[in-house]
């Protein structure tokens, strides 16, 4: 679970402290690399997902010290990382179904498991809140400000999913 | 409705979710390969005064292509201006037009 913002973190981060950096990916690492492994569903772009993250923060960090909620920032930066890879990836599958045949989604790991294969069949908007919720840990309200909606909304989509998956496991 | 109201059920499988093997996997190879990004990234100046930088290349550049593709268009204009063909000077036009106007003026004489 990913806890609060620690102000001295974010001052260090914008300052270009190369610590700051390491400290937040031990921190937030591994749920990255959970949400992007959802959203994605290929390890080797969940990877590079992560890796455009920390370098857009690098870019980015004179502007960290207007940040009120790093992780929610780190998230959304996240989610912008994984949307121009699903983009390339649907460019990239329409040009090769144009020369052969769709092929079967592959497992990413070959650990997937029933549960794991229910999710991927969710549309991409539930298994993105499922994903920042379960993998991410993050709260509904940090949820609301990444995906643009009230905590209420983000907490109603993420039962609506819950209860899909269900649907889809029976 | 909130997740807390959220039936036994729909609860068991959210403890599932969070229990499935989605682990990170490779993490530490990945720590270093990210780090080692932001350590490139971190040894470049910051984004926004790069691009300051590169507005003002790019505005110079462009300033100069256009004023090429002008002068270019001046000098074309000036030579076709000046003479029909480059091999012809000014001396065989001349000449060329009297014949045409002698040409006009008694065609046998001349064929002849």
């Amino acid at each position: 679970m990913a806890s609060p913002t620690a102000h001295p973190l974010v001052v260090a981060l914008a300052g270009g402290q190369p610590e700051a950096f390491a400290a937040l990916y031990d921190r937030l690492g591994r749920s990255l690399l959970r949400v992007a492994r959802v959203m994605l569903r290929n390890p080797d772009e969940a990877e590079d997902a992560v890796q455009d993250v920390f370098v857009e923060l690098v870019r980015r960090r004179d502007r960290l010290a207007q940040v009120r909620d790093l992780d929610a920032y780190v998230f959304a930066i996240l989610r912008h990382a994984i949307g121009r890879r699903l983009q390339r990836q649907r460019r990239e599958k329409q040009r090769l179904t144009s020369f052969v045949p769709p092929a079967a989604d592959k497992p990413d790991t070959g650990r997937a498991d029933e549960l794991t294969a229910a999710l991927k069949t969710l549309p991409a908007e539930q298994r993105e809140v499922i994903a920042l919720k379960i993998d991410g840990g993050l709260t509904f309200a940090q949820i609301g400000e990444i995906l643009n909606l009230s905590p209420n909304t983000a907490a109603s989509r993420y039962r609506y999913a819950i209860e899909k998956l269900r649907l889809a496991l029976e | 409705m909130a997740p807390h109201s959220m039936s036994r059920e729909l609860v068991e499988l959210e403890n599932r979710l969070r229990a499935r093997p989605n682990d990170a996997g490779e993490s530490d190879e990945l720590r270093s390969r990210v780090m080692g990004a932001v350590a490139v990234e971190l040894a470049k100046p910051l984004q926004s005064s790069r691009a300051g930088q590169w507005d003002g290349r790019y505005w110079a550049a462009a300033a100069a292509a256009v004023l090429i593709v002008m002068n270019l268009s001046l000098v074309s204009a000036s030579r076709e201006a000046v003479s029909i063909h480059p091999s012809v000077n000014s001396d065989q036009l001349s000449l060329e037009l009297q014949w045409v106007r002698q040409l006009e003026a008694q065609p046998e004489g001349i064929l002849k």
